[in-house]
This record gives C-alpha cells, structure tokens and sequence, in this order.
C-alpha cells in the first residue's frame, strides 16, 4: 500500500467516526461568534486551535463554519474586485448635485458574472409605466404583470434558453418572503391576497449544471 | 419612486448578482451542500433589500457586503441551531438520552476496526497538534490548514507532518500498519 492509498484509507475511517458522531446535543458547541473569530484569526491561537479541534469532530460545527466561511470569503472577493482598479459603475444623485461616486465599483466586467442591466419601472397597475425592462442574455427579462380578474396577478418573464426550471421569490418591504416557488412555465400566479401591498418580485432561471441566472427585483402592487 | 432610489436599487441587484456568482464558487471550494449556499444568498438579498427600504441608505459602505454576509450566517447558524433545540425539546426522555450520547451505539457498533484505533491513536498524541491531525483526516490539505491558522504553508506541512508521524507511531504501537488498512 503507498502512502497516499494509506492516507486516503485513514481519511475513510475518520469519516466513519464523524459519521457515527451524530445527532448531538449542541449545548458544548463554540459559540457562532467562535467561529467567526477562528474564520477572522482573532483571539490567541491556542483558542483558535481548540475551536477548530472541536471542528473537526463535529460534523454540524463544520457545516456552520463551511457556511460561515463562505459567507465570509465570498463578500471579502467581491468587494476586493472593487479595490482591484475596475471603473466605478454607479453614481447616486442627490438633488441637483455633483455626482456622488457609488462607492461598489462595477462588478460588471469580471468575465462570467451576472449583471442586471435592466432600466425603469415596473409597478402596478401595468401600462402605467415601461411594460417590459431591458435585459440581455444574462438576464431574466421580467415582463409587466397581468392583472387577474380574481385580484391576482400574472406574473411573466422571458424564456431563458436551456433553463430547466425558475425561481421565483417575491418579498414585501421589509424584505420577508412572501411567495417563494419553483416552476417550470415561465408564468406564475400571485394570490389576490399577496396583491395588497407593494412587492417585489425576481425569478431566477436555474440550469441544469447548477448555473443560475437573476432578473432584477421589480415591483409588484398597488402605487 | 425617486431616480436615485430606482440607481442604489440597480446597484444592489448587481452586488446580489455578483455575491451570487462568487457564492457559486466558494461554496463549492468548501464543499458547502447547494441548500446551505441558497439560504446564505436569499438571507443577503433580503437584508441589503432591508437596508434600502428601511434604513433608507444613500450608498453602501465599503465592508457593508462583508458584514451583511458574516452577520447574515451568523443568523443562519443560530436559527439553525435553535430549530435543532426545539426538536429536542419535543423528544421523549429516553431518546434524548440517546441523542446527547457522543456517539451512536448502534452506529459505534458497526464501526470498523482502523476508526475505532484512530480514534484512540489521536487521543494519544500531543494535544497542540491534533488539531491539524483532525483537519488533515477530515480533507484539509496543508495549504488550506496554514491560510485558516494563518501561517505560512511551510509551516502548517512541518506541524501536519510531526502530527502525522505520531499518529502513524501509535496506530504502529496498536498493530495497525499500513498494510493491514486494506
């Protein structure tokens, strides 16, 4: 047996011994806080390394700290893309002011990302405003929701080529969740009850191989 | 609805898009289950939207992304962990019992032979350095064991070595060679 044959056969035991690990009470567990500091290297090291001593023999510890870091990483690279010399995307207007620089730069140009690009608004009823945003082939184009006799609304969106199913969410001004669901159409109905505060509304198309592409968030309801 | 709001709003939905994007790869970096990485993305989504409707902000601060991230799993985490309390609460006596218990007895059981030796061999060696040993059996390479502790490669490939060999010695002193692990 190489070393490497060997290594991967402790490796297969140790699984077996987090798996037999489970369930637990998680009263002994670092705190999330702990977590965190072991993620942002505070604290002495000896305390760092308990933690992660703990980590590594509890498999729920790691599902939270593999969330945890994720979290952590992908905001530290999306916001070191901006400190990276890309061109800055938005500008916020106040008033008949000087442009005031929107400080996350574009995100635009890395190769691969998504990026809304659709301009005006959408709000209720429809032909009051733009009915249709504009969009490209990295965007889920939202069309003008349709009101239903019943008090609904018909919300619709452009077919995205190769997606095999939608998303779609649809959260109130607090930002709770109000409507969540996945479909296969490129339609969904909104109850007449959902319909009686302002919304917004996105859908994500989902691939296959787990590619996703976003619409913007546009409103839904009453003015 | 002001141009200004309708601007920050568009901004937003690129930072979404965009912290989506690199979500994707992280979490497959480290190796994060596709429910994990969604719950993380819609609870940022619904937090910068929060910021933009209630806290009214003009424009979002540099770190903002970072700290609405962490703070946002860190909610996660604890709701997560409060949901798993609750349902212990609604066990009966005896099977809480079995569920605080360290390990499955019945799983235990069916444990092999070389998990039960590692088990034992790792509480032998030296206590600084089993924590590398466990990260190392648990699928961390030595580069990703250094940028968690913050040391250099180097140096986290010479404590995983000592720690390894240790626990190699140990496993050696139980009957446990390398090629009886087949």
């Amino acid at each position: 047996m190489t070393d490497q044959a060997d290594d991967a056969a402790l490796r297969e035991a140790y699984r077996e011994l987090l798996d037999a690990r489970a369930p637990r009470d998680r009263s002994a567990c670092p705190a999330p806080e702990s977590l965190l500091a072991v993620i942002e290297r505070e604290g002495d090291e000896a305390t760092r390394l308990g933690t992660l001593d703990h980590l590594m023999r509890c498999d729920a510890c790691r599902r939270d700290f593999d969330l945890l870091r994720t979290a952590a990483a992908s905001a530290r690279e999306a916001e070191a893309a901006e400190s990276a010399g890309e061109p800055p995307a938005l500008h916020v207007v106040r008033g008949g002011g000087a442009p005031r620089r929107f400080p996350l730069r574009s995100l635009a140009v890395a190769a691969g990302l998504v990026i809304a690009v659709g301009v005006g608004m959408l709000s209720w009823p429809p032909g009051t405003r733009p009915p249709l945003l504009r969009g490209d082939e990295h965007t889920v184009v939202l069309l003008a929701p349709e009101p239903r006799a019943d008090g609904g609304a018909l919300l619709r969106w452009r077919a995205v080529p190769g997606a095999a199913a939608y998303r779609v969410e649809v959260f109130d001004a607090n930002g709770r969740t109000v409507v969540a669901d996945t479909v296969r159409d490129s339609t969904f109905v909104l109850p007449a009850g959902a319909v009686n505060q302002q919304l917004r509304w996105m859908v994500t198309a989902l691939h296959g191989d787990g590619h996703e592409v976003h619409s913007r968030a546009e409103r839904v309801g009453p003015e | 609805m002001t141009a200004e709001h309708d601007t920050l709003s568009r901004a937003i939905e690129s930072t979404l898009a965009r912290f989506a994007g690199v979500v994707r790869v992280v979490a497959t970096r480290y190796r994060l289950s596709p429910a994990d990485r969604d719950d993380l993305v819609q609870e940022v989504r619904v937090r910068l939207w929060r910021a933009l409707e209630r806290e009214r902000i003009e424009a979002l601060p540099a770190s903002y992304l970072y700290r609405t991230a962490t703070s946002a799993a860190l909610d996660l985490i604890r709701r997560r962990r409060t949901t798993r309390e609750d349902s212990l609460d609604e066990m009966d006596p005896s099977e809480l019992r079995l569920a605080v218990t360290t390990a499955n007895p019945e799983q235990r059981a069916q444990l092999s032979d070389l998990a039960l030796r590692i088990e034992r061999a790792i509480e032998l060696i030296p206590e600084s350095r089993r924590p590398v040993v466990r990260m190392y059996l648990a699928g961390y390479g030595s580069a990703e064991i250094g940028e968690l502790m913050g040391w250099t490669e180097a140096k986290a490939r010479n404590l995983l070595y000592r720690g390894l060999a240790d626990l190699r010695q140990r496993l050696e002193e139980a009957g446990v060679t390398p090629s009886s692990h087949d």
